[in-house]
């Protein structure tokens, strides 16, 4: 992290900043010469190698993507759909081999065979048929007595009023409302707001994490895209209560429909006279395809124009966040519960669920269920009724779920009557709810090749910066890739890299990973077996 | 007390402290390896080396954290070594070596281990059970310097942190992504063709051997160090000599010292091999007809005394003059002084500040009572606003010029006068882009709005200065039409900066030979001191006035008393009270007469008044304004010395020249731009047949019937201390390893900030003067003269070159180009590299063109560092009005295209 690069970026703070200057001149020319580079960086002050390494980490901006016309989504739902080939050779009719490029997520987990091109998120009957519009639509089931993100406003300027209350009255019901983030960590959101309201400092920013990168979670995305408002006025609630004057929403590349959706949500904001009184910014930062962006300090460098590469803790970007200025950041779905919990109450919000997982949670069921979608539940929601009622079982035989990402835990189908929709009930087993995408693993599907297929997703998107994750993430991809009857995985050497990436990550997709893989080798020892070296743990 | 338990023992540890400096401050720093931290850099996290085990209690769970990003807290229990923690450390380096060189493990033949290697064999470790992986390596060896392997990469980023947080150069960076990722240059291109300023750090902060150097400083097993100061600027880098029975294999910069904090330029650090370089002069030339023909000391210093000695008696003392060197120790300088004072017996004595800052020391004596820098280099990051007049510093003094950028780029206000953009503008807040000549005119908008804008500090202006009233009401009645006509500067532009500068709370000011090499050299350097003074940003830390000194002992050498006025301690030889003190001290009478400044020695050389003249280490041809005219004015001379370490230009030229070891074949002190007298210390003998400097003088003084003891700094530094009042209590055995900033008291005490309590001088004395067209731009034929051509330095080189031509600098700039404004080059149908021709009133010369927007239209800038092409033929007699320094930075001339 550079205080330098930070500095001269800080320089067009609010105006477009580098970032957006790289991407806003890719997205021109399709590619970024290095005259462009130069250009941009005669106008920013920022270094030209600086710029080429920043540019050259996004999948959208990196040189070996300039050619590409059309990106096949490579995320663990459509890989585990098997229409990837299938999409593959339907879109060589329209474009060359080299012009096809490969992309993780689109986040279109409920069809399972997505591909973008530009800007627009298709599948493979629009291939075909070379339809235009976005079929997409996305199922939303509320399963709770009350639904949090079904709240109906009269007009924009009503979901805005009801959140720009007392300073003093927000914190209060956030406080009551007991809930907690989101984004997969389950950390009290008042805890971060209370720290952020209470640092000395004139100039404060909300942050909103919308680069929702997991593979099997789309929940964020529905959010974008049909309750942006919702969102938003979460975001200004916080600000209110913090004493920000910014709100960054930063915006994954692989959802061009989210961030349009946002764009026109900020438009109508800004037409309200709530803008005009509270004299509040949104600004859609749109990112350029990476998933680390994901993580919180990496998600910061990026607008900051940094290279995404994750921060050393502390300081926590409550205290020093988004150049350096006290920020609260959150996620989406944390920011859409906050106009409910106002507009009733931070009791009655806590009412809802177990004591301690309060409120209602998005679930999203992928492909792999009967009826694919993002299910609102409250939390303690049974995961057996969710899955063989609400969801309708199976449309394949399954043996496992991934819930949480592929940082989450592999659940085998034989434990799901015993989990309950929660962070506790996921805890107590040794395992996380994450933010509770669920993916099915078919019966089909080996274990082996899910969980290479984790391996190769990390080692292509960790950032590079702490060496257990650069190394340990690729070098067990290689072993895995190389195992086979005549030379079985190291037992003990792969063991210890699990453990180096634990014990020893800067971030939590270093330190996140060997959860699932740890999962698959206790439960799915029988088809994992052959393809390790037996042995004592040393 | 806040206390935590290493391994179970107490320990107390400081507020924000570390694990990882906590931990080595009590049980030192190999208790925890790491290979990404760096004691210069901010914590990075990556390499996880350093990872420990702490839990709460003495038997609570234990969790691994980083130790050097993770502060700790009041009753930690921590473990450094543990099952765990050195499972994870030998599952790293399994990691690293799977992909490292086998070959490389070891240090090669009796290098010394690179920190990377150490940590290899401190945990046994050898080979890895992880695959390799199938990447491409790249190995640049493109700079003559710099080399890059990056098969022995291990991604700890220090290199490019170190180019970013030290450098500010902002080179290098970590391309692409997770495993794919690599170091690139610039736009991923060679380290030659990149932007790399080649000043080593990346090299110095790499824990293997990915960046080496040409030297392999690195890893250098010398069998001896010695410390001592670089030649190259006035900055004076302290800098680490490694020999290996008894021959200089590599330098590097020292990690404590106060001046450079381990870093140092291209120049200090590699540019060293002018040394032994067969070019080197190794006997003493006696000129017999048209040939320098070799001669032994004693013939040669023979005929010199004899010479001199008849000049003397037949044209009087007068006629002799002698030019000491700013390259030369403190010791030298007062000895040549004293040989022109005491034994030739004329105050002609001059040297080469009459071609830098002689106007600082006028200027800024006139108004604060002492010529020399205010403040000290480190309080840079006191400053809440720079003020650069003039100075580039980023080539032309590149460790400060690094402090001065570092805060630039972190945003504190940047005022840059200067009528190039140069690299500093970039992160400028304010650019003033004054037409060449006219600081004058652009001072006094500045001062016009520091007092309209009610920027003054008038509590500091009554109770320290005096005439301001004076000042203010000439000040106030200015011709701002005409001012901005002159200068081109928008007046808002100037206003602005006017309020960045006096609204801060401390301001602080750099200037170079932009602002001294004038018509109006002095009257700038004054405004700029009267600057500081209205607004009370003077006299503590973080302000002032801090002239750019260029040559290593240029400060030193006025010091000592090399210029005709003023002797030793800048003492004014007119007043007979001081010339009783100098004679109490030689023990010989100092002459009355008005001694000469260097153009004028020329002058009365050419008119035939002065009939021999001794140069001391300067290439006056060279260096010096009209080269035709010096030409001929050495030409006419009976008698020329040169003491030299090559065949100059101005070599050629003597009737005896004399082989002088170089700076480090010798001992002695040098003063730095912020008063600070550091030692210098001989690193080897002298080569061959050749002499110190100042071992020569003292021999000819002998000669010449005045006894002198033999060149020896600590000898001469007690002299010195006598004599000079702020040297009182300065002594070769107390100087130290960092030196000391004078006025150093008798106790030794020394001094940081100058005119505290009271100036020099008493009170401050506030003096305008108003802009003067220079006598170049109002020649009649000007039309024909359409462009003003500037002159100025880069980084690879220094001075007249002599030196670092002789050394690689010369394979990454290996001549002087012309730069032009792209639109003047459009109508003169000039391209880049194009030989274009230069014409001046004085002379011509060629030069290759390059287009560029960093001088405005009708400007040309250029280097002197090629005697090929000797810019000075081209540059005008004009001289400063009150020091007769030369004024270098205004020429006229004409161009056109060599077909």
């Amino acid at each position: 992290m550079s205080r330098n690069i930070r500095a001269l970026s800080a320089r067009h703070n609010l105006k477009t900043t580098p970032f957006e200057l790289l991407v806003e001149s890719s997205k021109k020319t399709g590619c970024l010469s290095e005259y462009q580079l130069k250009k941009i960086s005669q106008q920013t002050h920022l270094p030209v190698a600086h710029l080429m390494a920043t540019a050259s980490f996004y999948d959208f901006l990196k040189p070996e993507n300039h050619n590409k016309k059309a990106y096949i989504c490579n995320g663990t739902s459509c890989l585990l759909r098997g229409r990837q080939k299938q999409l593959h050779s339907a879109l060589l009719k329209k474009y060359t081999d080299n012009e096809i490029g490969e992309i993780r997520c689109l986040g279109h987990c409920h069809h399972g065979e997505a591909y973008i091109e530009n800007d627009r998120v298709l599948d493979v009957s629009h291939c075909y048929s070379g339809a235009n519009e976005n079929a997409d639509k996305i199922s939303f089931y509320s399963l709770s007595a009350v639904s949090i993100f079904d709240n109906q406003y009269e007009t924009i300027e009503a979901c805005y009023q009801s959140v720009l209350l007392d300073r003093q009255l927000i914190k209060q019901q956030l406080n009551d409302s007991k809930l907690r983030g989101r984004g997969g960590a389950g950390f009290l959101f008042s805890t971060k707001l209370n720290a952020c309201a209470s640092a000395a400092s004139e100039q404060k920013y909300i942050v909103c994490n919308a680069d929702e990168g997991d593979p099997g979670a789309f929940s964020d995305r529905y959010l974008l895209e049909y309750k942006p408002h919702l969102v938003m006025a979460g975001m200004l609630a916080a600000a209110q209560a913090c004493g920000a004057d910014t709100g960054f929403i930063y915006v994954r590349a692989e959802y061009p429909v989210a961030q349009k959706k946002i764009q026109q949500a900020i438009n109508e904001f800004e037409k309200t006279e709530i803008f005009q009184q509270t004299s509040f910014c949104f600004r859609l930062i749109t990112g350029a395809g990476s998933y680390i962006c994901g993580e919180e300090t990496a998600l910061l460098n990026s607008i900051e124009g940094l290279k995404p590469e994750v921060r050393t803790r502390p300081p926590y970007p409550a205290e020093a966040g988004l150049y350096s200025m006290p920020t609260l950041l959150s996620n989406v779905e944390t920011f859409a519960a906050v106009p409910w919990i106002l507009e009733h109450s931070g009791a009655e919000y806590a009412a809802l669920g177990n004591k301690h997982s309060t409120g209602t949670k998005l679930v999203c069921l992928d492909h792999g269920f009967s009826h694919p979608g993002v299910y609102e539940v409250e939390m303690g929601y049974s995961l057996k009724q969710l899955v063989y009622e609400a969801a309708g079982g199976f449309s394949n035989n399954v043996k496992a779920l991934q819930i949480g990402g592929p940082l989450g835990c592999i659940v085998p189908v034989e434990m799901i009557s015993e989990l309950t929709i929660d962070f506790e009930s996921f805890d107590a087993q040794g395992l996380l709810l994450g933010h509770a995408g669920i993916i099915a693993i078919p019966e089909t599907f080996p274990m082996i090749d899910f969980m290479r297929h984790l391996f190769e997703f990390m080692s292509q998107e960790s950032c590079g910066k702490c060496l257990p994750c650069r190394l340990g993430t690729q070098k067990a991809y290689d072993m895995l890739s190389l195992a086979g009857d005549q030379s079985p995985v190291d037992i003990h050497g792969f063991n210890d890299l699990l453990q180096l990436l634990e014990d020893g990550s800067l971030c939590g997709l270093g330190s996140g990973l060997p959860l699932p893989v740890r999962n698959m080798m206790k439960y799915f020892n029988h088809e994992l077996a052959d393809y390790f070296s037996q042995g004592e743990e040393k | 007390m806040m206390k935590a338990y290493i391994n179970h023992h107490e320990y107390a540890f400081n507020e924000g402290e570390t694990l990882y400096d906590f931990v080595s401050r009590h049980l030192g720093s190999d208790e925890i390896p790491v290979l990404c931290h760096e004691k210069d850099l901010q914590p990075f996290g990556s390499c996880r080396f350093c990872s420990l085990e702490v839990a709460q209690s003495a038997e609570g769970d234990r969790r691994v954290m980083a130790s050097c990003h993770t502060p700790v807290k009041d009753g930690y229990y921590i473990f450094t070594h543990s099952d765990r923690i050195d499972r994870l450390r030998s599952t790293l380096m399994s990691l690293l070596l799977s992909d490292y060189p086998d070959t490389m493990l070891q240090p090669s033949g009796d290098a010394l281990p690179t920190p990377f290697q150490k940590l290899v064999k401190q945990m046994s470790a050898a080979g890895s059970i992880y695959p390799s992986g199938k990447k491409q390596h790249k190995i640049d060896t493109s700079h003559p310097y710099i080399h890059f392997d990056s098969s022995q990469c291990i991604h700890c980023f220090r290199c490019v942190r170190a180019c970013d947080a030290i450098q500010g150069e902002m080179v290098l960076a970590m391309n692409g992504r997770a495993y794919d990722s690599e170091i690139i240059f610039s736009m991923n291109q060679n380290v030659i063709d990149s932007e790399c300023v080649s000043c080593g750090r990346c090299v110095q902060a790499c824990p293997t051997n990915a960046l080496t150097d040409r030297y392999h400083s690195k890893t250098c097993h010398a069998d001896q160090h010695v410390r001592t100061v670089c030649t190259y600027c006035g900055v004076g880098c302290n800098l680490d000599v490694m020999l290996k029975q008894g021959e200089i294999k590599a330098i590097t910069a020292v990690e404590d010292a106060e001046v450079n904090h381990g870093h140092a330029c291209l120049k200090g650090r590699y540019a060293f091999e002018y040394y032994n370089h067969p070019d080197r002069l190794t006997t003493p030339l006696i000129r017999r007809g048209n040939k320098l023909e070799p001669a032994s000391w004693d013939e040669a210093l023979d005929y010199i005394a004899a010479t001199l000695e008849q000049i003397k008696n037949e044209n009087g003392t007068q006629s002799i003059a002698g030019i000491s060197s700013s390259r030369c120790t403190n010791e030298e300088n007062y000895l040549m002084q004293k040989f022109m004072r005491v034994v030739i017996g004329n105050n002609n004595i001059d040297g080469c500040a009459r071609v830098c800052h002689a106007p600082t020391a006028f200027g800024m004596r006139e108004v604060f009572g002492t010529g020399a820098a205010t403040n000290s280099i480190d309080q840079i990051p006191l400053a809440d606003c720079l003020l650069v007049v003039g100075a580039n510093s980023t080539e032309a003094h590149p460790v400060t010029g690094t402090k001065i950028r570092q805060q630039a780029i972190k945003g504190v206000p940047l005022i840059v006068i200067d009528p190039r953009r140069i690299e500093l503008v970039r992160y400028a807040s304010h650019h003033l882009q004054l037409r060449p000549g006219t600081n004058v005119a652009l001072l006094g908008m500045f001062i016009y709005y520091l007092i309209t804008e009610e920027l003054l500090d008038q509590p500091f202006i009554e109770t320290r200065t005096e005439g301001f009233d004076e000042f203010k009401q000439t000040a106030l009645d200015v011709d701002l039409d005409q001012l901005e006509a002159v200068t081109g500067v928008d007046r808002q532009q100037v206003r602005d900066a006017a309020m960045a500068y006096g609204q801060a709370a401390n301001a602080m000011s750099f200037h170079g030979l932009g602002l001294t090499e004038h018509y109006q050299g002095s009257r700038g350097v004054m405004l700029l001191s009267c600057i500081a003074m209205m607004t009370g940003n003077i006299g503590r830390r973080g302000v002032g006035v801090n002239p750019l000194r260029g040559q290593n002992n240029v400060q030193g050498a006025a010091d000592m008393g090399v210029q005709p006025k003023l002797g030793a301690g800048y003492l004014d030889v007119a007043d007979e009270n001081v010339r009783q003190y100098y004679e109490k001290h030689y023990g010989r009478p100092v002459p009355v007469e008005q001694g000469l400044t260097t153009p004028e020695m020329i002058h009365a050389a050419a008119e035939g008044q002065l009939k021999a003249l001794w140069i001391m280490g300067e290439d006056i041809l060279q260096t010096d304004p009209d080269t035709t005219h010096i030409r001929s004015a050495l030409k006419n001379l009976d008698f020329l010395v040169v003491q030299e370490i090559f065949m100059t230009e101005t070599a050629h030229m003597a009737n005896v020249v004399l082989p002088a070891a170089s700076h480090l074949e010798k001992s002695g002190t040098f003063t730095n731009g912020e008063r600070r007298v550091q030692k210098v210390n001989k690193v080897i003998e002298p080569l061959a047949d050749t002499r110190a400097d100042g071992q020569i003088i003292v021999d000819i003084m002998n000669r010449m019937g005045y006894p002198q003891a033999g060149y020896d700094p600590a000898i001469q530094l007690e002299e010195i201390s006598k004599v000079v009042p702020f040297f009182a209590g300065v002594s070769w055995d107390n100087l130290g390893d960092n030196g000391k900033q004078w006025p150093v008291a008798e106790d030794g005490t020394d001094t940081k900030v100058l005119h505290t309590e009271a100036f020099k001088r008493g009170k401050g004395k506030f003096v305008f003067t108003r802009f003067v067209e220079t006598p170049e731009l109002l020649a009649d034929d000007l039309d024909e003269y359409p462009f003003i051509l500037t002159t100025g330095r880069r980084l690879q080189h220094y001075n007249c070159g002599s030196m670092t031509r002789r050394t690689p600098n010369v394979d990454v700039v290996s001549n002087d180009v012309l730069l032009l404004n792209s639109s003047d080059a459009k109508r003169y149908g000039i391209h880049n590299d194009d030989r274009v021709e230069v014409r001046s009133h004085q002379g011509v010369t060629h030069l290759k063109a390059r287009l560029t927007d960093e001088v405005k239209t009708g400007v040309l800038f250029t280097t002197f560092h090629f005697p090929d092409v000797a810019i000075n033929q081209l540059t005008s007699g004009v001289l400063d009005l009150d020091a007769n320094t030369p004024e270098f930075k205004v020429t006229a001339v004409a161009i056109s295209k060599v077909q």
